[in-house]
Formats: C-alpha cells, structure tokens, sequence
C-alpha cells in the first residue's frame, strides 16, 4: 500500500520533469525556428496528454456547455501558453502555470458567454440557456434562411442577364463557346463537378478550372455592383 | 508508454470561436451539400489557423479566398494566407475517410496542403500531416508527417527572391556542372518544389527528350511590381555529354498565381561581355517561353536575363 503510493509520487514526479525539460528545451531554440516549431507541437500534445490539466468550475455547469466552454478556454490556454513561453520560470512545474493560466482563461470564457449571451453561440437553445454547437449530423440537416434562398435566386438571375455582357465576353482562349458565364452556369445553377464538365467539353479540368479562378476574381467587383454580399 | 513510434498530431479544441466563424460563411450558401462543405471548410482552415498561430507564425487569414463569400459560392476552397510564404491549403476529412479529395479548384497557387480530420461531434480538429503537392485523391496513408512542416515553411521562408537590378550583379556564378554532382545553390529547387504536382507534369512533357534523364532546377524570379507581387519561374536543365560538354535547357514559366506569362516577358542570354546570344519574347498567354538549347564547354560563362518592361534580374553561370 504504502509502496504503491511512492510509486504513484515518483510517476508524477517523472512527468513533472518531463514536461519542465521539455518546455526549458524548448525555450532554448530561437523564435521562429523550425526546432522552436516542432518543440511547440510536441509541448502541446504532453500537455494534453499529461491527465494534468484542471477543471475550473466544472459542477457550477450543466456536462454539454461545459465541454464547450472548457474546450474554448483550453484552446485560448494553449496558444497563450506557445506565446509565452519564454515567461515561463522552470523552478515551477509547467502545469501549475498552465493550470493557473487556465483558470483566468476560463473566467474570461464564462464572462464573455454572459456578456454576449446565447446570441452568438450557434443555434442555442432559449429556454435551456444551453449553448449548442451542431456536429456533423446537423450539418447534413441544415435549412438555410430565406435571405440565402433569395439571394442565390438573385446571383442566378445575374449569371442569366448578364447587364453589361461581361460574362458573355471572358472566353477561352481557341473556345469562343467556353466562356466565363457558361461555366458559372454549369457549376452554381446546374451544380455540375468540374470533371464533368470538363469531360463535356474536351477540355482539361485544369485549364477550365484555372480560366474560370482567373476571371471569377477580376469579375468580383462586377458581382458586388449587382449583388450584395 | 513509448510515443516514438506514433505520428505527430495536433489536435485543436473547437468550440464557439470556430463554430460562429464556420456558421457566418455557411449561412450564405445554398444548396444544403454547399453549406455543409463550406462549414467543414471553415473549421479544417480555423484549425491550421491555430497550430501556426501557436507556432508562431504570422497569418493574413483575410486575405484568404475561402474567406471571401462570393468566391466561396463557386469554388471549393479552404486556403489559409501565411504571411511571407503564400498559401496553405487546409483540407478536412471526416473520421471514417481514408482518402483526402483535394478539388482541381485549389491545385495551383499553394504551397501545401494539410489535411485536417474533423470528429464526428465537430468539437475536435486533428492535423493529420501534409503534402507539399495537390493530388485529386490522396490517401492519407501517403502524408508527410506533420514533424516535418515547420522545416518545410522555414525552406519557403529562406528561398531569397532573386532581386531587381539592371545590370549582372557580379556576384559568384552559379556552377552548372555541379548540379550534376548534385550540389544546388540556395533558392534552386525541384520544380515539384517550386510548381505542385501540375506543372511539373506540364514541364516534363514540354522538355526535350534529352533533358529528362538531366539534372533541372528552378527559382523563383520576382520582377517587382512589374508583376505585382508575383514571380516568374526560371527552370534549367543541364545534360552531360560524353565529350565533357554540357547541353542546357533555360525556360521561363508563369509562378503559382498564374496560368500564363505576362506577355513582353523577355528572356535573354548574354555572353561574359553583355552581348545578346539569344532572346525571345513572350506573347499573349504564353504558358511558357524558352531558348534554344545550347551547348557549352568546361568553364563556359554566360548570364541569363529575365525582364518586363525596364525591370530585368540576370543569372550568371559558369559550365
């Protein structure tokens, strides 16, 4: 019994070390060197591997909003941690800075989740006051506002009419019929695949697909005179 | 509890930052498919936006075209702008895929693409790791690990992009017969390197037969603001010859942003003394222009000249 409790102190001693060297290593390569970028990646990974990592305020707080509100003050924690490391003093353990870091980041999170209120956080749920983030699922679920809806109605009847023949006239070089606005057509209306198209045509995915990049960027200005964003 | 052997991640937690960053350039899109591929899009972007920021790196996500909605709305794009090094591609896939569909929409004007894995709850980001050239289909299980990307960024950061001068510069010439040894000089890559996987397929099938079991090279020519911020590619093939001489290629190819040349682009050879040996001129949407194929002796000098409009930068070499 009493061994088995040593060991358990000198395990977490080992990490201790482990993560103190690692983070002293790491503020020794310059800034901006790809040794310095490599110890980062590596220090975050031991960091969130370490079972080290504090939970502030996690029973004030319903398991599904803490998990997002955990994960975001753990994210802002964790670039804060990469930014600062040369502040970090190597006669403390890592993780009680880390921790003491994520304290204040979580505070923040939950004032910010106050202030702001459900109305920025996606789709919350009013009545339950908890904020609900959609997973994949939802993403195949999702009905988009009417505003989108009219809109693509509005940029479909610009590709069509075409007000000052600009589409018309960016053609292909040698396929006077490939032009900027058939090709918009057959990808926005008809939501046909570039391979498709360009199996159609003869032409080469990589050509079709290099013309129409080049011109939809120069005819941009042209879209926002007509539509809006 | 060895991690040796395990690949090198980063995972990045997502939660409301990243959810109303990807919901604002979804809720423009329709159909549904679109809306659902512009989410993902977002949040695979959102998580290379992490790691570098982490890492330090400095990021002009703005200037992103997968951050302006209406270029979203045509093509499949998840680009991340990194300031001083051009842009990343960050491709997601969903936990159960083993390929990573990389859309012809993004395969030029890249210098990467890190595939990100998204979870099935869409609160986690995993880089996976990363290729250095675009690939319609690419199975994960070809990745370059992620250990070595920040070697790869610091490569692009060090290319030094030729600068323009008038006149030769005098500087030490570049030695083409040890290119053949295999000794490059700073700023001389593969053209896989410099191009993606596309034009170097346009490059190979364009070069002389001879010069596809040599030895070719690229820089990245910048012309200034002749060429806004873009740059040309200045490929150089070298062969050896039985007799000792060495036969040279020198073409001129548009860079990452462009499928053409400017057009008045010259290209010119110059003897030791300056004398004009060769030149052409690019036309309207050339995709590429080159000299004739030259032959040399052991100690041979000549430059090579890129230049549009009174701007020109000169290669010194040495056979």
């Amino acid at each position: 019994m009493v061994n088995k409790r040593f060991e358990g102190v000198s395990q977490n001693h080992d990490l201790d070390q482990q993560l103190q060297r690692r983070a002293q290593e790491t503020k020794q390569y310059p800034p901006q060197s790809p040794q310095r970028h490599l110890a980062l990646n590596r220090l975050v990974n031991k960091i969130l591997k370490s079972g080290r990592l504090g939970h502030p305020q996690r029973n004030l707080w319903p398991s599904s909003l803490y998990e997002d509100l955990y994960n975001e003050a753990l994210q802002k924690t964790l670039l804060e941690i990469c930014q600062k490391i040369d502040n970090y003093n190597p006669e403390h353990p890592l993780m009680a800075w880390v921790n003491f870091r994520l304290n204040y980041q979580f505070i923040d999170v939950v004032n910010d989740y106050r202030k702001k209120g459900i109305t920025h956080i996606p789709k919350a749920d009013k009545i339950g006051k908890i904020a609900y983030l959609p997973s994949i699922d939802d993403l195949d679920k999702f009905i988009p506002i009417e505003e989108t809806i009219s809109d693509n109605q509005l940029l479909r009847n610009f590709l069509e009419e075409d007000p000052e023949n600009l589409l018309k006239s960016k053609q292909l070089r040698n396929h006077p019929d490939v032009t900027f606005q058939s090709l918009a057509w057959a990808k926005f209306v008809e939501d046909r695949t570039w391979s498709e198209i360009a199996k159609n045509l003869g032409i080469s995915v990589q050509t079709l697909c290099s013309f129409f990049n080049r011109q939809l960027k120069e005819l941009i200005p042209y879209f926002r005179k007509y539509l809006r964003e | 509890m060895s991690h040796t052997t395990e690949p090198l991640l980063f995972t990045v937690p997502l939660s409301f930052e990243a959810h109303s960053i990807a919901q604002h350039f979804q809720r423009q899109q329709f159909p549904p498919e679109k809306a659902k591929q512009v989410y993902l899009n977002t949040l695979a972007v959102y998580a290379v936006d992490f790691y570098l920021r982490c890492l330090g790196f400095e990021l002009n996500v703005d200037q992103s075209d997968s951050r302006n909605p209406m270029l979203v709305k045509f093509m499949d794009v998840a680009d991340l702008s990194v300031k001083q090094l051009g842009k990343l591609e960050c491709r997601p896939v969903l936990p159960d895929e083993q390929v990573c569909q990389i859309p012809p929409d993004v395969w030029t004007d890249r210098i990467g693409y890190v595939v990100v894995q998204i979870s099935q709850t869409l609160k986690q980001a995993t880089l996976l790791g990363f290729t250095k050239a675009a690939k319609a289909e690419l199975p994960l299980a070809q990745l370059r690990s992620l250990s070595e990307l920040p070697t790869y960024l610091n490569q692009i950061r060090q290319i030094p992009l030729t600068s323009p001068s008038v006149a030769s510069t005098g500087k030490t010439p570049i030695n083409l017969r040890q290119w053949l040894e295999g000794a490059f000089e700073t700023g001389w890559q593969t053209m896989e390197d410099l191009l993606g996987i596309n034009k170097q397929h346009l490059v190979l099938v364009r070069s002389k037969t001879q010069f596809k079991s040599g030895i070719k090279r690229a820089k990245l020519i910048d012309l200034g603001m002749q060429l806004g911020d873009q740059a040309v590619v200045l490929p150089i093939a070298v062969t050896l010859n039985g007799d000792n001489t060495v036969n040279v290629l020198v073409q001129v190819y548009p860079g990452q942003e462009q499928t053409y040349l400017p057009s008045n682009l010259r290209l010119m050879m110059l003897s030791e003394s300056g004398e004009t040996l060769q030149e052409v001129c690019s036309r309207d949407q050339d995709n590429y222009i080159q000299l004739r194929h030259f032959k040399g002796q052991a100690g041979d000098r000549f430059s090579i000249q890129v230049a549009l409009g009174n701007v020109s930068v000169t290669e010194d070499f040495v056979l």
